[in-house]
């Protein structure tokens, strides 16, 4: 029962993820360097309040982690989990605990690194804060799990009332994200908002131009390649019957269109709403180009090949370095972003058929 | 009617299923084999689903992979265990299929009315029931103008009603041109469906067996 549980809940979270972590790793290390990491945790050890975005943040991830494992619960395939109630409770809370701890890990392992730099500089109520909040997050997360697996007969929730007019294709897997990933949307776009309203805001302040709003939007779309990841598998797992239609290159090709256009909405309007006055608006045009570019070449990369799928994160590292070099060279965005979606459309026109998701 | 050349499919470089060559004829035909057998995934190759080595031919004029749209419009598939996103309705999902196959018009609520989903169609999947589930993915294997059907399982998980609604449907579509593939572990010679041939799958290919 172990092996299985951390097979569908451990394994299958990090597996599900990787491009999600290495994304943030990228951010996190390749971008900030790890002294200035330590000066930022330093200062917010001193300043408790600062601390509490360090908390915030955190709690976001402890939601992603038990979102995945009501997903997981949830899904037909994996219904056999709800046997883990008939094990007696002590064991149960267990390996409830050890699961705790294997998802919480990454923050676990930085609050750690936090607070071995307090100790050295004595700083005992930000450890005992920290401390706290992680025996919390812990704790949370196995309450809630125990919560999932005693309330096996709980309907998922779904709308109670008809409605008269079909759902249009291109919403299905808006739906989905909206739906059933709320949380990791909710974090991709944080993250992405947050990166683009500050490249936006640190423009003004010197001498800079149009790429590091590129750099900005390069790492913002990166980002995003988490929802590639559920964009392949929501098409593979739940919409297979949509390779027996006969829908043209045209047709395809404009649902993925359209869907690009509603996932970027966001930062298309926060581009408006925060480019910098020097800036043309047709910048913003460039701009979605050159990310939905980006997610539309992944997300058909994966269709060519499709063990691409694990390898999504190694390919968000080298796009971020390709990227960053083309846009230092002062390559226009509309050209980087074009070729992109000329490569999506060659692969959708010729080898959409060949992708097959073969489970390991 | 279709016609299969050098037929191969692997997992992870294991073969599943090799048919070298095959010619059904127009029909109604049954195809058998145990569980793993590779039923779904030949269904899912000819209604292409799953990508294969080989060719597929229907009436010698489309190929599965050299005119997609032309073959997709003339084979539809249902699914022996659909699976669809909970907060799509059974609406949703055939308003969209019938629009790609082309379905003529009321032949939607012919389908709706004739497998009795007119109560819950507009509801949410994640309310259905597992033969609620598998009326909507038949309905969906008959929307359009099909030149061949074919029907994984068609009669499980269904009531008595509905599996005689079922054999009509099939039969009465037969008689206007449509050819059948199906599969089942039941057997169709106690419906009243007329069977033109059965096939097996076992040891990795296909095998025509005499229908006792």
């Amino acid at each position: 029962m172990k092996t299985v549980l951390y097979r569908t809940l451990v394994t299958e979270f990090y597996r599900q993820n990787t491009g999600f972590f290495l994304v943030i790793l990228m951010i996190s290390f390749a971008i900030i360097r790890p002294d200035d990491h330590v000066a930022l945790f330093q200062y917010a050890m001193s300043s408790p309040p600062f601390l509490l975005y360090y908390f915030a943040i955190w709690t976001l991830y402890v939601f992603k982690t038990i979102a995945f494992v009501r997903h997981q619960f949830r899904h037909p395939a994996y219904r056999f989990l709800y046997h883990f109630r008939l094990i007696p409770p002590g064991t149960r809370l267990f390996y409830w605990l050890s699961i705790s701890i294997s998802l919480l890990l990454p923050i676990l392992a930085y609050a750690l690194w936090m607070s071995f730099h307090g100790v050295r500089n004595q700083q005992w109520t930000a450890i005992g804060s920290i401390a706290l909040f992680a025996l919390g997050m812990v704790a949370t997360a196995l309450i809630i799990f125990e919560r999932v697996i005693r309330q096996s007969n709980t309907e998922v929730k779904v709308r109670t009332f008809a409605r008269n007019w079909p759902l249009p294709y291109p919403l299905f897997f808006i739906q989905f994200l909206l739906r059933r990933n709320a949380i990791l949307v909710l974090i991709t776009k944080l993250f992405s908002g947050a990166i683009l309203i500050g490249v936006c805001l640190l423009y003004p302040t010197d001498d800079y131009d149009e790429r590091l709003i590129a750099i900005g939007l390069l790492i913002g779309s990166l980002i995003h390649l988490g929802l590639t990841t559920e964009h392949y598998t929501f098409e593979h797992e739940y919409l297979l019957f949509v390779r027996n239609l006969p829908l043209s290159f045209l047709k395809r090709f404009t649902a993925h269109t359209l869907q690009m256009l509603l996932i970027f909405l966001p930062e298309v309007l926060l581009l408006f709403r925060y480019l910098p006055d020097p800036i043309s608006f047709l910048f913003v045009v460039k701009a979605f180009v050159f990310i939905s570019g980006i997610q539309m070449a992944a997300l058909h990369r994966v269709y060519q090949h499709d063990k691409s799928l694990e390898k999504l994160s190694l390919y968000g590292l080298w796009g971020f370095i390709i990227g960053l070099v083309f846009i230092m060279f002062r390559l226009d965005l509309t050209i980087i972003g074009g070729l992109l979606w000329i490569y999506a459309a060659w692969i959708n026109a010729y080898k959409y058929y060949k992708s097959e998701f073969q489970f390991d | 009617m279709l016609h299969v050349k050098n037929y191969r499919k692997a997992y992870h470089s294991r073969t599943i299923l090799e048919v070298p060559e095959l010619q059904l004829q127009p029909g109604i035909h049954w195809i058998r084999g145990v569980n793993g057998a590779g039923k779904s995934t030949f269904f899912r190759s000819v209604a292409g689903m799953l990508p294969f080595e080989g060719e597929i031919w229907l009436d010698d004029t489309w190929e599965v992979k050299r005119d997609p749209v032309a073959f997709r419009l003339r084979v539809n598939y249902a699914e022996a265990e659909p699976l669809y996103p909970e907060y799509l309705s059974a609406f949703d999902l055939i308003s969209f299929v019938a629009k790609a196959k082309k379905a003529p018009a009321g032949q939607v609520n012919e389908l709706v009315e004739t497998l009795e989903i007119t109560s819950f169609w507009k509801q949410p999947v994640g309310t259905y029931s597992s033969g609620m589930l598998k009326k909507t993915s038949l309905i969906l294997g008959f929307l359009g103008n099909p030149t061949l059907i074919m029907l994984d399982e068609p009669l499980i998980t269904i009531d008595d009603r509905a599996v005689a609604n079922v054999c009509q449907l099939i039969d009465q579509y037969h008689q206007n041109g449509v050819q059948f593939l199906l599969s089942s572990h039941q057997d169709f010679r106690l419906t009243d469906l007329k069977m033109d041939s059965s096939y097996i799958i076992r040891n990795q290919t296909l095998e025509e067996i005499h229908l006792g």
